[in-house]
């Protein structure tokens, strides 16, 4: 592939000579590289939003998971996010960068083979993770959930993209930096740091690990990441593209450069501060909660600002919009950006967030931003591209136009529903009778709301019928034209120019003082941290709980066992300080609780009821039946199946890397407990299976439910009574 | 940013949209105006850069007057070229031509892709604010000369004037920039970490917050050591100078809160003020940039060696040789070709002069000069060549002295912004409180002196004084240029508020050169008659012809026979068999009496007809604008016309106008500065280099101009002839400019002394405070911005 | 765990922080950051130095121009 592009820029180099001055330099963008990220687009377009389906008919449908454990809504959700978020969004991205950023700089990419390599180690990513995620491998973390084997992947391939893209800007024959630039500049730097600091982790075996952070500390790590994937992976490359694209299609320059630049300034510096936000009323601390909020509401200047120049770009040209399907989508997807943006920081205020946190509200909130910004944006690239890639024109208007109001039909559909459901469900959550009962079940508050259930997936089913329109559409073009694999283009080379030159001398002199301090800065920012911590250390007291005490080996392998059927996905274990959240759920929850939480498992949605207290709340066989058949314990519940939990076998052979593991990580285990862990996961075993033949349930105590049993019981018994923290009234 | 061209009724050029009096130029569909614009189409047609016409409808400008071929050879000079040009070694050559007709995207795309039309062109980027293309060629394959005409053969023509031999490029400020830069870091960074200390982090997490301390104070070093160093210049040089002004106390308070700060974070005792140190360095920061925006395509102080050729051909021994201008010496001849400027004075030997001294005088009817009289520098030669024998080398030159008068030298001193002025008995009055504070702890506690008395200076810092003078500056220099007026500095806002005489200059200021009132008298003419006189004056680019041709509006296709045309006397041809000639009243009827204005006659078959009577035309904005300002100011005219209008001006500006008439340059200077000796503030306002002087001296000099592209004299001010109309609202802004700093500076104060109230008896939490302290300069900003705006639309600007 | 054991931790690298401070992965997250943040303040005095910023009415409509050839070369 990559022999061949030089070849042929060797060949035409010659027929430069012949034709016109060499130094006028001809060169060819790379188109291949181009159409297969496009591919990949459609195709995981197409699988993302079928997995999304699938798992929102699971709300209201739980048989439909056949009683298969690859198929239930635990583990199809973590798909169903990471291939949108990785696969659909990223591939769109980077066929976006590589379209652009070429025509931008001037020059083809820097290494055809690196381009290759990145596209097939992202391709090779993305299958990986979903085979991994649909056998539960799984590090617990949302939207970080792939293990530690395919994060090491994912810095490679990074690293490489990262490589090909500045050697890009390096070799580029055209002087300034176009501002789409800098934002993909920005989302490379700040992806890289957010993933390595993130998945710092330590590998117990090959596809299994434990965060190397705790409880509290992990969800504040975890959420700083969080909020900036959504901000550097689905926010600033799109804006780079709405740059180029944008301009492109309606042909006319962006409303204000000058304001895109103070934009991004400001935008990447107040997004790394944002996270905290998804934390509020945690037992994260009051300062660092509010610091989130502050950051949060400061984001709406910038973010719509990059909205304001988007649609005040189109001024006066909304004849063109009329009839150009891409403008339509754009326009749509920016619309949604200022939404989503405006949105974002309203639910970090903290009495907004008291209702909407845990509900659907917070799935339509990212879905306008997904479904709407990204998705539109990444649709409205692909007519943008296919038809120039294929030298032709788009097939048909018409069909694109349909694709577009499918779209928006479907977005509509999906977001009203999620909207009215997370408000009626908090609503119901915090209802009290007269006399100070809790109005509501936690069963009925769900029940209410399947009918939003069934009414989203419709609207999302309108959205995915919409892409097959597409994908038919830019079959038909792509069959229509003739792909032009390397495009022909001639720039000058970018020379010195001799200001620089001139001026160099004196500017250096003005130039060193300033230089100096910024270095100065950072070593005095990063060393005398470095300096500073140890006569910190001997200061610091940790607030642990004493009654807080590692999991027994048992407990820890249900934990596993917990984590890797997805939980997390529909269980909250974090009750915060509300009136209703401490009648319906018992104590609310302190930091100290999960010092030993590798990774913590807090949870961001509550599908199904908080289990921060589960412990002790019922007998075990509740537990074993309502593994086995959800609907016989508690009817019309939505939970799937889980009677596979039954016949396999807990492996066992784990344990003892599991407790070394937790020992680096500093969970006081005695020294060489390791060895002696498994004679203790059998006598609890063995106690809890004897708990369960009391209740006329055999079960040989060496099966998973039994772990799970265990760690189920255990969860949130270690404080009996704290001293009461003053309750947040609703 | 770009120009749209309008929708004509009229068949107009596809180049440059001029109208088309020509009907049979043209090429397939397009049309052209002229050969010249044909010419340009056809070359990038070849080129294959079509787009320009695509990008923007006609965008191009007229060719009907060709360059001179040879007008660029003084580019073959090795000196010449070696102060043009930046950079060059064996292969390539870089050089910056300054392109005024840049205007659009079309200029853009065209000239960046200048390497497909000529080979040897390595690059050419453009830099759309400064109408500058900087060009890189290979020195075996093209010459300087060549570039330079294939540029103009496009209709991008560069302007190389006497200017250029100075290689004074104006460096756009970067310094600025790093400071906002590391000042905009390090204010979000310390913000950051100041606000677990306000959210209350509690005790148990001392070491985080000794950290966040330690991390601020050594964020504040670059802001306190680099970015805040502007303050500090001024301030010493004020100092220096005997005189406070606002710099001086915000570099005082800036530097003890970093002290006071610094302390408190090394003692251990507290967070220190960096966040407000800091912010405050930044938003003042920013409002300077705001307010120092400079308009790049433009130039305040340009003295006659921009109008002036960098070079003429010097005839030695029947040979022309381009020569540089600073080497002229008296007694050489030059060369002075059709449209060309006379550079310095000197007597006609050869060939009769019809110069055009627009540029000087706003004036222009060409005047006739013989052979054997005096032609003085910066009058431009229209027709055919003529040669001059030097008088007077350039520098010496009748207008060119003008500069070296050395009282406009001396002319930026003694202005005072009332700012500063404010700022100085502000100053005094924080000294006072701070001198009683020590007192008062001497007494009671005088452990806490330190303490209070650098909070007295920290929180008395004026800089929302300097805040509000700078955001409101700024945004009213935004409004005006936004309306074609474009002043050189804040201080010229401040100037034109103080003005008490307004004196205008009339030929070119209140009358409109480019338009004259045409009336016919005589024998009536017939259809055919004005077709035939359309036809004939339609030949010659004589601007009297090109005012013929605008008021006999016909559509006329007859052909012209016999054309010839006599320089400064008329033009004659055979028109439908008939012999048509117009002209002077000697050119007509051989006797000559000059009745005094402009008039031109016409004959047929050499019988005299008619005449028509040129009128200057004042500009319809000037009586309104007139009316609307002048009970509020006093008036005066200036001119280098006899008295012949003297009754219509006095109609025009009233009885109380003084009306000075056949004013030289010089009597020009004189008049204002005799004003400014009775007290008076003057603001001038002129067009021509001979109103240069007038406005340099003026308090406020406003230079009139057609367009961006014209050139103006140096001056305070730029002003588009076609916002005249708004200038009474404009001097109005400018007077509210003031009212509105002084409003919002109280305003802040109050801001100030209620949050004090209340953070004293710690009813404000920190959280609050630390809010509101980037709020109250927000504050500033958007109450001045807001306020000048809300002026700004109120004066319908 | 007493406190030699936490120094000795401290000097083995803050990684180790998070078992010692409470919160203390905020410094973590401050150092990198505010790294991040130093090298954009970097890029933005680069790109000032090099007069990024010089012109900001060109490299908008810049973008629009097609580069392709006049005579559009397909391979």
């Amino acid at each position: 592939m990559e022999l061949a592009a030089t070849s042929i820029e060797t060949k035409n180099e010659e027929a430069v000579f012949t034709r016109r001055p060499v130094e006028v330099e001809k060169f060819y963008y790379d188109n291949s590289i181009v159409r297969a990220f496009g591919y990949a687009t459609v195709v995981f377009s197409i699988v993302g939003m079928l997995a999304g389906l699938f798992a929102a008919v699971q709300l209201y449908l739980p048989q439909i998971s056949m009683n298969f454990a690859p198929t239930t809504f635990g583990r199809v959700r973590p798909l169903h996010t990471n291939a949108i978020i990785f696969a659909f969004v990223g591939n769109a991205t980077f066929a976006g960068v590589y379209y652009s950023l070429q025509r931008l700089c001037k020059a083809r990419m820097f290494n055809d083979r690196l381009s290759w390599i990145h596209f097939w180690g992202w391709q090779s990513i993305i299958v990986a993770a979903a085979i991994s995620l649909l056998l539960g491998k799984t590090t617990g973390k949302e939207y970080a959930e792939l293990e530690w084997p395919i994060d090491i992947a994912i810095t490679v391939v990074w690293i490489i993209f990262g490589i090909n893209m500045f050697g890009t800007i390096v070799k580029r024959r055209e002087k300034h930096l176009y501002v789409a630039i800098w934002f993909y500049i920005a989302t490379w730097v700040t992806v890289a740091l957010l993933h390595i600091v993130n998945s710092i982790e330590i590998p117990v075996s090959f596809m299994k690990s434990y965060s190397w952070y705790a409880g509290v500390q992990d969800a504040l790590v975890q959420w700083w990441y969080g909020h900036n994937a959504v901000a550097f992976f689905l926010t600033t490359p799109v804006l780079g593209l709405m740059y180029y694209f944008l301009p492109k299609a309606a042909n006319r320059p962006v409303y204000s450069y000058r304001l895109s630049i103070i934009h991004f300034w400001a935008l990447i510096f107040l997004y790394i501060w944002a996270g905290p936000h998804h934390l509020l009323y945690t037992a994260l601390p009051d300062w660092a909660q509010s610091l989130g909020i502050v950051f949060s509401i400061m984001l709406i200047a910038p973010s719509w600002g990059g909205m304001l120049n988007g649609l005040f770009t189109l001024r006066g040209a909304w004849d063109k919009v009329r009839e150009e399907p891409v403008l339509k989508f754009m326009v749509v997807a920016i619309t949604c950006y200022g939404m989503a943006t405006f949105e974002g920081p309203l639910l970090s205020l903290k009495s907004v967030n008291a209702i909407s946190h845990f509900t659907d509200w917070t799935i339509a909130h990212v879905h306008i931003g997904g479904l709407g910004w990204n998705g539109f944006m990444a649709f409205a690239i692909l007519y943008y591209m296919v038809p120039r890639l294929w030298d032709t024109t788009l097939y048909s208007k018409k069909l694109a136009t349909n694709h577009f109001w499918l779209g928006t039909i479907g977005i509509i559909i999906y977001a009203v529903p999620m909207y009215w459901a997370g408000f009626e469900q908090s609503l119901m959550w915090k209802s009290f009778t007269p006399e100070g009962q809790l109005k509501f079940q936690f069963l009925e508050t769900v029940t209410s709301i399947k009918p939003f259930y069934v009414l989203r997936s419709i609207g999302g089913a309108i959205y995915l019928s919409g892409a097959f329109f597409m994908v038919y559409n830019l079959y038909k073009t792509i069959k229509q034209g003739s792909f032009i694999a390397n495009e022909a283009a001639q720039a000058a080379p970018l020379m010195k120019t001799v200001s620089e030159k001139k001026e160099y001398w004196h500017r250096i002199i003005e130039r060193k003082p300033m230089t100096m301090l910024v270095l100065s800065l950072i070593v005095v920012a990063i060393g005398g941290l470095i300096e500073m911590i140890p006569t910190f250390l001997v200061k610091s007291n940790i607030p642990t709980i004493a009654s807080v005490k590692p999991y027994t080996p048992l407990e820890l392998q249900g934990r596993d066992i917990y984590l890797r059927e997805g939980c997390y996905n529909c269980h909250s274990q974090m009750i915060r300080p509300f009136r209703d959240e401490v009648a319906r759920y018992g104590e609310y929850s302190k930091a100290g609780e999960f010092v030993y939480d590798h990774p913590f498992q807090w949870g961001s949605k509550r599908t199904g009821p908080d289990l921060a207290r589960e412990g002790g709340k019922y007998p075990d066989s509740w537990h074993y039946n309502h593994m086995y058949d959800p609907r016989s314990m508690s009817p019309g519940s939505i939970m799937p199946q889980y009677t596979w939990l039954l016949d396999d076998q807990l492996d066992t052979a784990s344990t003892p890397a599991k407790i070394r593991a937790m020992q680096t990580l500093g969970v006081p285990y005695p020294k060489g407990y390791d060895k002696i862990a498994n004679i203790d996961l059998m006598h609890q075993a063995d106690s809890i299976a004897a708990n369960l033949k009391k209740d006329k349930i055999t079960t040989p105590s060496n099966a998973e439910i039994i772990a799970l049993i265990a760690y189920m019981q255990r969860i949130g018994r270690d404080i009996k009574s704290q001293p009461q923290k003053a309750i947040v009234e609703q | 940013m770009f120009t749209k061209s309008l929708a004509e009724i009229a068949i107009t050029c596809d180049h440059c949209g001029d109208e088309c009096i020509a009907k049979n130029i043209c090429i397939d569909d397009k049309r052209f105006c002229c050969a010249g614009c044909k010419m340009v189409y056809q070359l990038l047609n070849q080129g294959g850069l079509c787009d320009y016409y695509n990008l923007n409808d006609k965008p191009g400008f007229s060719q009907r007057i060709p360059v001179r071929t040879g007008k660029f050879a003084f580019l073959d000079d090795a000196a010449i070229q070696a102060k043009l040009i930046s950079f060059r070694d064996e292969q390539q050559v870089h050089v910056n031509f300054y392109l005024p007709q840049i205007h659009c995207s079309s200029c853009l795309y065209l000239l960046e892709n200048l390497h497909r039309l000529e080979a040897g062109v390595i690059s050419c980027q453009v830099n759309f604010t400064r109408k500058e293309a900087s060009i890189v060629f290979m020195a075996q394959t093209t010459s300087l000369r060549n570039i330079a005409e294939l540029l103009a053969s496009i209709g991008y023509e560069p302007y190389i004037s006497l200017h250029d031999l100075k290689q004074q490029k104006p460096g756009i400020e970067k310094g600025m920039r790093y400071r906002l830069g590391i000042a905009a870091f390090c204010f979000g960074n310390i913000m950051l970490m100041s606000f677990p200390e306000y959210l209350g982090i509690d005790a148990s997490e001392s070491g985080l917050r000794n950290i966040f301390r330690w991390m601020n104070a050594g964020l504040s070093l670059p802001v306190f050591l680099y970015a805040a160093d502007p303050f500090y210049k001024s301030a010493l040089k004020s100092i220096r100078h005997r005189f406070l002004n606002i710099d001086a106390p915000v570099a005082l308070a800036v530097i003890i809160t970093f002290v006071r700060s610094a302390w408190e974070v090394l003692s251990g005792t507290g967070a220190g003020y960096f966040d407000s140190m800091t912010g405050i360095v930044f938003f003042m920061l920013a409002g300077r940039m705001l307010q120092d925006k400079t308009y790049r395509h433009l130039s305040f102080d340009r003295d006659y060696t921009s109008y002036f050729p960098i070079a003429v051909s010097v005839i030695s021994n029947n040979k022309e040789i381009a020569t540089a201008l600073p080497e002229l010496k008296a007694g050489d001849t030059l060369l002075i070709h059709n449209e060309e400027l006379i550079p310095a004075d000197g007597i006609i030997t050869k060939g009769s002069a019809y110069i055009d001294y627009s540029f000087v005088t706003g004036e222009s009817m060409p005047v006739k000069k013989d052979m054997g009289e005096l032609a003085y520098a910066g009058g431009k030669q229209t027709g055919g060549n003529i040669e001059i024998l030097v008088v007077k080398e350039v520098a010496q030159s009748y207008l060119t002295a003008l500069w070296s008068r050395d009282e406009l030298k001396a002319k930026e001193s003694g202005r005072v912004s009332f700012v500063h002025l404010l700022s100085r008995y502000f100053t005094y009055i924080i000294f006072g409180i701070a001198l009683l504070t020590t007192w008062y702890w001497k007494i009671n506690d005088p452990t806490r002196i330190w303490i209070a008395v650098t909070a007295v200076f920290i929180i008395a810092c004026p800089c929302a004084l300097l805040l509000s003078n700078t955001f409101t500056n700024g945004s009213i220099l935004r409004i005006l240029s936004r309306n074609q007026f474009f002043l050189r500095s804040a201080q010229t806002i401040e100037n034109i508020a103080k003005t008490t005489h307004i004196v205008f200059d009339k030929t070119g200021t209140l009358t409109d050169p480019r338009q004259q009132e045409v009336k016919y008298e005589g024998k009536p003419l017939t259809t055919l008659q004005k077709q035939q006189v359309m036809a004939l004056a339609s030949c010659s680019t004589h601007p009297l012809s090109r005012f013929i041709v605008k008021e006999f509006e016909q559509t006329s296709q007859l052909t012209v026979a016999g054309f010839k045309e006599i320089a400064g006397e008329g033009i004659a041809g055979v028109v439908e068999g008939s012999l048509v000639r117009i002209g002077s009243c000697g050119f007509i009827t051989g006797n000559t009496n000059d009745t005094g204005g402009t008039v031109v006659y016409i004959s047929f078959e050499n019988q005299m007809h008619g005449w028509l009577r040129f009128d200057n035309h004042y500009r319809p904005a000037i009586p309104s604008l007139i009316k609307k300002i002048k009970n509020r100011y006093k008036l005066s005219v200036l001119t280098g016309d006899n008295e012949a209008e003297k009754q219509k001006l006095r109609r025009l500006l009233g009885e109380d106008a003084a009306l000075l008439f056949s004013q030289k340059p010089g009597s020009k200077l004189d008049y204002i500065k005799s004003l400014q000796a009775d007290g008076e503030k003057v603001m001038m306002i002129g067009d021509g280099l001979n109103d240069a002087g007038a406005l340099r001296q003026a308090d406020t000099g406003i230079a009139l101009t057609e367009g961006n592209n014209n050139f103006t004299p140096a001056s305070d001010a730029i002003l588009a002839a076609s916002s005249l109309s708004k200038f009474s609202s404009f001097i109005m802004l400018c007077k509210a400019n003031q009212y509105i700093v002084t409003a919002s500076f109280v305003l802040s104060i109050a801001y100030n002394i209620i949050g004090l109230y209340f953070a004293v008896q710690g009813k404000l939490s920190p959280l609050v405070a630390a809010i509101l302290m980037p709020c109250s300069s927000l504050c500033i900003f958007l109450i001045t911005f807001g306020s000048s705006h809300w002026l700004a639309r109120r004066m319908k600007l | 765990m007493d406190d030699s054991d936490y120094r000795l931790h401290a000097l083995r690298g803050i990684f180790l922080l998070p078992k010692i401070i409470p919160m203390s992965v905020i410094i973590i997250l401050l150092i990198a950051s505010i790294s991040i943040a130093s090298l954009f303040l970097l890029a933005f005095l680069w790109s000032v130095k090099c007069g990024q910023f010089d012109d900001d009415d060109a490299p908008a409509s810049r973008i629009l121009f097609d580069d392709k050839l006049p005579n559009k070369t397909n391979v």
